[in-house]
């Protein structure tokens, strides 16, 4: 864990991109513990790469170097690309079943995620006949509940009705108290109003919004 | 015409995971229109979609597609009168170049003027065709993505448009684009039904709205009509008054017109 206000992730890009176009070009961004930074940009400018590169998956073609101070949770754009249990109580199962932890703590863990996320209902259920919004709640109630240091959201609330939305957007929220850092990716300002900072991939400038 | 004559459709029956998405719902989206599905998630929007499409079959009832029966008539009329695009488009992808996605339909119905095609739609969706023709649709952007997956469900020129919320991920100039391309749908006398959880970026431009709750059909009416409720009922569809939905709703009760879309103010205020 690091020290509050310390850089937690630090991005240095001399070039990234796929095959032959960059997407990056002498980029370099920096995040502060326990910081919230929304990153802006329309489609094709760079949002879901630049999370992938922080995640530890850069593009094909890559130089620059990447550091992360801490375990890093990334909640995908599309939530079929992450969820992989049988029934909603597997899949948030999986991931604590894979952290060194004992089996009161994973029970604990697991009721209060089904609580807080309104999972509990749905527990029992197969994930493949799940809603589009309920896949995008589970994905998020499956990392959040591994207590990363970084959170890495792509869209995280594209798929949500509004109701949803509201609920999940104040629980995120919610985690600014708790020291955790994140970055959310989003083509909507509305779903950054809660960040600190925000980046405007689009090459404009930063837009910073300290709260 | 769709005709829905009273749906159910049961995921996993006789196993104990065994759900009914959707229950007994009759409906007529009648040719040329253009109507909004609305409803929480979980409500039975895509499952709607799906079984309007033929993609699946009802567990009981029968839906009929211009008038046959989507489940005794060949695979291949009704797959020619339709095009749809996926929720999650990649999941769908399976060609190795964007050109084949979305070419693919038109290919298979046998159109002789498929690069013409493919150059007009990539125009609509404001895509450069010379930078994305060779691309795996599989490195795109969400973005491009959805937009590719539009193209490749309206290059046949079909009859019935299903887009299953075709906003999602997009950015300020993506959804003025479909809105275009809906626009246009309609005005060329196509069907079209979009699921969404934004329907004031669409319902000055739609006929009428479908609204689901826990699988169930809980409204079907005009605009007007579904504008003209109380605040506390829109939350039967997962939505709230406010944003553009506020402004449309109020200017209408002041005025009795649909307020057009607004981008700007709507989605990055």
């Amino acid at each position: 864990m690091c020290p509050s206000n310390s850089e937690i992730i630090s991005v240095n890009i001399f070039r990234a991109g796929y095959e032959n176009f960059n997407i990056f070009k002498d980029f370099s961004l920096t995040v502060r513990h326990g910081e919230f930074l929304g990153i802006y940009g329309s489609n094709g400018a760079g949002k879901t790469t630049l999370l992938k590169a922080i995640a530890g998956f850069p593009p094909p073609l890559f130089e620059g170097e990447v550091i992360v101070k801490g375990r890093v949770g990334y909640v995908f754009q599309n939530p079929d690309n992450q969820i992989i249990g049988a029934t909603v109580e597997e899949d948030i199962r999986f991931g604590l079943e894979n952290l060194p932890l004992d089996c009161e703590t994973i029970e604990a863990r697991l009721q209060e995620t089904l609580l807080t996320f309104d999972l509990e209902k749905l527990r029992s259920k197969d994930t493949l006949t799940l809603s589009g919004g309920q896949k995008q709640r589970l994905a998020i109630a499956a990392i959040m509940c591994l207590d990363p240091d970084v959170l890495l959201f792509d869209e995280p609330f594209s798929m949500l009705d509004r109701r949803e939305r509201r609920a999940i957007m104040s629980l995120v929220k919610s985690l600014r108290n708790n020291q955790i850092t994140a970055v959310i990716a989003s083509t909507n300002m509305k779903d950054l109003t809660f960040c600190d900072k925000v980046i405007n991939l689009n090459g404009g400038e930063s837009l910073d919004r300290v709260r | 015409m769709i005709e829905f004559d009273n749906v159910s459709f049961l995921y996993n029956p006789d196993t104990p995971f065994s759900e009914a998405p959707l229950k007994n719902v009759s409906l007529r989206i009648e040719k040329g229109t253009l109507s909004l599905l609305l409803g929480s998630n979980g409500a039975g929007k895509t499952t709607f979609l799906l079984l309007a499409a033929g993609l699946y079959r009802p567990t009981l009832g029968n839906i009929y597609i211009e008038g046959s029966d989507t489940v005794k008539t060949r695979g291949s009329f009704i797959r020619k009168l339709i095009g749809i695009s996926f929720q999650h488009p990649e999941k769908y992808f399976f060609a190795e170049t964007v050109k084949d996605e979305i070419c693919y339909a038109a290919r298979e119905f046998g159109f002789e003027n498929v690069s013409e095609r493919f150059s007009k739609v990539m125009n609509i969706l404001e895509l450069d065709a010379n930078l994305l023709r060779d691309r795996s649709p599989f490195s795109l952007s969400g973005g491009e993505a959805r937009k590719v997956a539009i193209g490749s469900s309206i290059i046949h020129d079909p009859e019935i448009v299903f887009l299953d919320e075709p906003t999602v991920s997009l950015d300020i100039n993506g959804i003025t684009c479909i809105r275009k391309i809906v626009k246009e749908l309609k005005a060329e006398g196509k069907t079209v039904a979009i699921s969404t959880h934004w329907p004031e970026y669409f319902l000055d431009i739609a006929s009428d709205i479908i609204g689901l709750k826990e699988g169930k059909l809980c409204f079907h009416g005009s605009v007007k009509e579904f504008l003209s409720r109380s605040e506390n009922w829109y939350e039967n569809l997962g939505l709230f008054v406010e944003e553009g939905l506020y402004e449309i709703k109020e200017h209408f009760m002041k005025t009795g017109m649909v307020n057009t879309f607004n981008p700007v103010r709507w989605i990055n205020a």
